[in-house]
């Protein structure tokens, strides 16, 4: 179990690795002069030449990425060209908040999306089903900014129970959670009801119920565990959906978090800002997927034994 | 054993049998008939095609003349869907916006469909290096949550609804790689490839004739399905302002515009939502439906 | 082999189970009579589509998820009827009352739970004992059929069993609860052939211990010589012919029957072709009109094409369905 674990961590670094030269190559990927695009077309030639310099320009590609690691690894991601301040500094402000937002997301859309395949899985072809589905397929279709709009129209500008934005409180959770879980926890119900139908055919579920168990106790028992083993591994693609989601999320409900300063820095140009924040978001995604995988093999007992 | 296999496999494969005696097309129709929402998803798929093709002989109004005398008006017999800051007909731009939603969804998953499905084959059917070298390039891509990965092609072409096309297209092209890869490798061991193989049939040939075609079922419903999806995400993108710029009747834009009016004018962002809404749950539905219909493993 | 003369434990009365599948009605059981006898092992013999199994899932309770429906008939254990009863009624009878164990011993067992779970719940569900005790009654059981380790092993998972373990685990499973009745549905069928006799020695030696009747299905007549008292021979969901296993094998009145026993291998006898009935099971939609087997009967007459026989009695309860039994047709009745 653990070598399995130690090989499964390993086999994430050059993934990493990769990642970083991508998204360290982000600035030089810009068609014509990186630094005359950055810069801007009211830009003086002195300016251009000074954010060459700030970016690091002038070097040479090696060289770059060679600062480009070391800073990296001290903690350095550059300097915002919009505030003037470490990117650090203006990501730290923020980070919590898309933390909070992503991880009561993930939460309510695990469970609610797992509740729903379930139920809709164990009563195939009835009106929970239905129901279930028609909610499922209504969730991955809805754009999440007009579902955002409409909720915000709704809850917080009609009825007045939720602020329309910001992050202050609990309460302002609510309706960008809502927003940003709701098609997570579609594509999670589709696929448990799928896993749920295929396990009830399995051999091993007959033998339960010749058992004289409960049904709830065969479902929820029997065929929910070996369910979950294939479960699992789609929340981790779900989690990557959660961060793109964010983005558009954390705009409509004007959310201070790493979603709505990526656009802000892309409306700015702001690079250095926009580079660090995608490998932000890829890290997050590789490593959680990393967790997904260690939890997979914690469920599945022919993995854990070895 | 299933609890179907209870019943006589022979009896199974007489009926089997039978159904084969049906060209695979009457019966994909067949079982395509049978899924009602499919059906009407795909009328409704069919009207929004008629409607950007003749959308602008059919509206009310022309979508992009301003009338300050009835500006912010709310739906009346007049304005279906009521008029925006400029007064321009809600509904008419609805309309209008149908092409540009349609042919980016198109579009950009077809782009990523072909290049992903020429991918996929040269990489399973082919193995080794090359095989390396596209699935670590799509590993990479995969490690960049979608929207993320779209912003970012943004950020370095620039906004513009040519370049939503691309960003869509560069992050479809992974999984059509993969899903058209894991079938070549099944359908390469499969005794027909290796019989035409002795036959010295060329690489093209086997490639183009046997494997892609075995491989089309799948790659059919997953592209429906990422139709869905990359309109989604189009439209997402116009509405944070890197798609579509005014005065474009695009529909994420028009949400992106109305969101400054949710308070009092809420059918400014209603009806261009609900306008997404409805196309993307249609293609979703098509793909059910086909998905239904063509997966043996799914029907019973 | 010995005759028993005891009261019926379980009873089926024209029982008739149908499935509603998309291309129309499978009558997989249609209109089946079998009596198992207190002590007794009844073998239920027939090609896959005779509707052994089904008839077996019926009385198991255990169509439910399929398309399956028993649609008219009785099923009475120990003189109680168990079709129209309420569900959790049906469902306190499963395990407790009937065990049933399965062909696949290497997809029958949950990969995910413990071996010892998995045959303690059954115990749990249906009498009050504690978990210990439940644990400690697992381990005597293990012991009883002679498993190695029982203590370690109710803490292993499936995948670390053999085919012919996990086998021996489904019965203890099926008979934790010392049922009246063990349903075995070709449990030996997927097993190597000197696993086979092990498994059917236990499964005898389990009888005399805890006095169950025994539901025995299977394809393989050389099976029921050796633990049946009494064969049931079903085709197309019907009973074709039934009798004590030596009237069976000694006398068989149904070309069926004949079949079936000269498709037995024999020790030193050279045969041209083990399946000596020719053709294939009908398909459902297309039934016969007649005798189900006419098609594939070598002693075919017109009154078979547009008459379903009737039974034929024998002495010692022997029944069977063909036409040739009649005096008129050349039989002795």
């Amino acid at each position: 179990m653990f070598r399995y674990f130690l090989k499964r961590t390993l086999a994430v670094i050059p993934t990493i690795l990769i990642v970083s030269v991508f998204v360290f190559m982000f600035v030089r990927f810009i068609p014509g002069d990186p630094a005359r695009r950055v810069a801007g077309p009211d830009a003086t030639l002195e300016d251009v030449e000074n954010i060459r310099e700030t970016l690091g320009l002038n070097k040479s590609i090696p060289e770059q990425y060679k600062d480009y690691m070391l800073g990296l690894m001290k903690g350095d991601m550059g300097t915002s060209l919009k505030t003037q301040r470490p990117v650090t500094y203006e990501i730290g402000q923020r980070y919590m908040n898309t933390v909070r937002l992503t991880v009561v997301s993930l939460l309510w859309s695990v469970i609610a999306g797992v509740l729903i395949g379930v139920f809709s899985g164990k009563n195939r072809s009835k009106w929970q089903d239905y129901t279930g589905m028609t909610l499922a397929v209504s969730g991955i279709s809805v754009p999440s900014f007009w579902l955002g709009l409409m909720l915000i129209s709704v809850f917080a500008v009609n009825l007045k129970w939720f602020p329309t934005v910001g992050s202050e409180g609990l309460k302002s959770l609510v309706l960008p959670s809502i927003t940003l879980g709701a098609s997570v926890a579609a594509i999670i119900a589709r696929f448990t009801r799928s896993s749920i139908i295929e396990i009830l055919k399995e051999d091993y579920i007959r033998t339960a119920r010749a058992k004289g168990l409960r049904e709830n106790k065969v479902v929820w028992k029997h065929v929910f565990r070996n369910s979950m083993i294939a479960v699992v591994t789609v929340v981790g693609l779900q989690f990557g959906f959660l961060l793109g989601g964010s983005v558009v999320t954390e705009s409509v409900f004007a959310f201070p978090g790493l979603g709505s300063l990526l656009i802000d820095s892309v409306n700015f140009r702001d690079y250095p800002m926009i580079q660090s924040l995608i490998l932000i978001f890829s890290l997050h995604f590789v490593v959680i997927n990393l967790v997904i995988d260690l939890l997979y093999a914690g469920l599945n007992p022919e993995i854990q034994m070895q | 054993m299933n609890n179907e296999n209870l019943l006589n496999e022979k009896h199974e494969k007489d009926l089997n049998y039978k159904r084969d005696m049906r060209s695979p097309f009457s019966e994909f129709v067949g079982k395509f008939k049978k899924q009602k929402t499919a059906i009407a998803a795909s009328v409704f798929i069919l009207t929004l095609i008629i409607l950007s093709l003749i959308g602008n002989k059919v509206v009310p109004y022309d979508y992009s003349e301003y009338d300050y005398a009835n500006v912010l008006q709310g739906p009346s017999g007049d304005h279906f869907f009521g008029t925006d800051e400029f007064g321009r007909d809600i509904f008419s731009r609805i309309i209008i916006g149908t092409k540009i939603s349609l042919f980016v969804g198109l579009l950009s998953v077809t782009i990523g469909a072909v290049a992903g499905t020429a991918l996929g084959l040269i990489s399973g059917y082919y193995g080794g290096f090359l095989d390396s070298i596209i699935m670590r390039i799509s590993d990479v891509l995969f490690a960049f949550p979608g929207v993320i990965l779209a912003i970012g092609i943004i950020a370095i072409l620039g906004p513009g609804i040519g370049n939503v096309i691309i960003a869509v297209a560069i992050f479809s092209t992974p999984s059509f790689a993969r899903i058209v890869r894991s079938t070549t490798l099944e359908l390469k061991e499969s005794v027909f490839v290796k019989a035409a193989k002795n036959l010295g049939a060329s690489d093209a040939r086997i490639l183009f004739k046997h494997i892609l075609p075995g491989a089309m079922s799948n790659i059919i419903v997953y592209y429906t399905m990422t139709i869905g999806s990359s309109i989604l995400t189009a439209s997402s993108l116009s509405f944070l302002g890197m798609g579509a710029q005014a005065p474009s009747p695009e529909w994420g834009l028009m949400l992106s515009t109305g969101r400054a009016y949710i308070g009092l004018n809420w059918h400014m962002t209603f009806f261009p939502g609900l306008a997404i809404f409805l196309t993307v749950l249609s293609f979703n539905l098509l793909g059910d439906g086909l998905r239904d219909a063509l997966d043996p493993k799914l029907t019973e | 082999m010995k005759k028993v003369e005891n009261k019926n434990i379980l009873e089926i009365k024209d029982l008739h189970t149908y499935f509603y599948t998309d291309n129309g009605i499978v009558k997989a059981v249609d209109g089946v009579d079998i009596n198992l006898k207190e002590g007794s092992t009844l073998g239920i013999v027939g090609e896959s589509g005779s509707g052994k199994s089904v008839t077996a899932l019926s009385v198991m309770n255990l169509l439910e998820g399929t398309k399956g429906k028993i649609v008219k008939g009785e099923i009475l254990l120990d003189g109680k009827d168990i079709v129209n009863i309420s569900k959790e009624e049906k469902r306190k009878l499963k395990g407790s009352q009937i065990g049933m164990i399965f062909q696949e011993p290497m997809t029958s067992l949950n990969p995910v739970l413990k071996i010892g779970d998995q045959i303690m719940e059954g115990l749990l569900q249906h009498s009050d004992m504690s978990k210990q005790e439940a644990k400690e009654k697992t381990i005597k059981i293990l012991e009883q059929i002679s498993i190695p380790r029982a203590d370690k092993i109710i803490n292993e998972y499936p995948f670390q069993l053999s085919g012919g373990m996990r086998q021996r685990i489904m019965i203890a499973m099926a008979l934790v609860c010392n049922p009246k009745i063990l349903i075995a549905d070709e449990p030996t069928t997927a097993l190597d052939v000197t696993i086979q006799a092990q498994i059917l020695e236990l499964i005898l030696e389990l009888k005399k211990i805890i006095g169950m009747s025994i539901m025995f299905i299977t394809h393989d007549l050389g099976v029921v010589a050796e633990v049946c008292d009494e064969v049931v021979v079903m085709y197309c969901g019907r009973v074709v012919e039934s009798g004590d296993v030596f009237t069976i094998f000694e006398d068989p009145q149904h070309p069926y029957t004949k079949g079936l026993l000269e498709s037995i291998p024999k020790l030193g006898v050279e045969v041209e072709r083990l399946d000596s009935i020719p053709g294939n099971v009908p398909n459902p939609k297309f039934m016969p009109k007649g005798c189900k087997f006419e098609p594939r009967c070598k002693y075919s007459m017109d009154i078979c094409k547009e008459e379903e026989p009737p039974f034929f009695t024998f002495d010692n309860e022997h029944k069977s369905r063909c036409w040739l039994c009649k005096k008129e047709y050349g039989g002795e009745l």
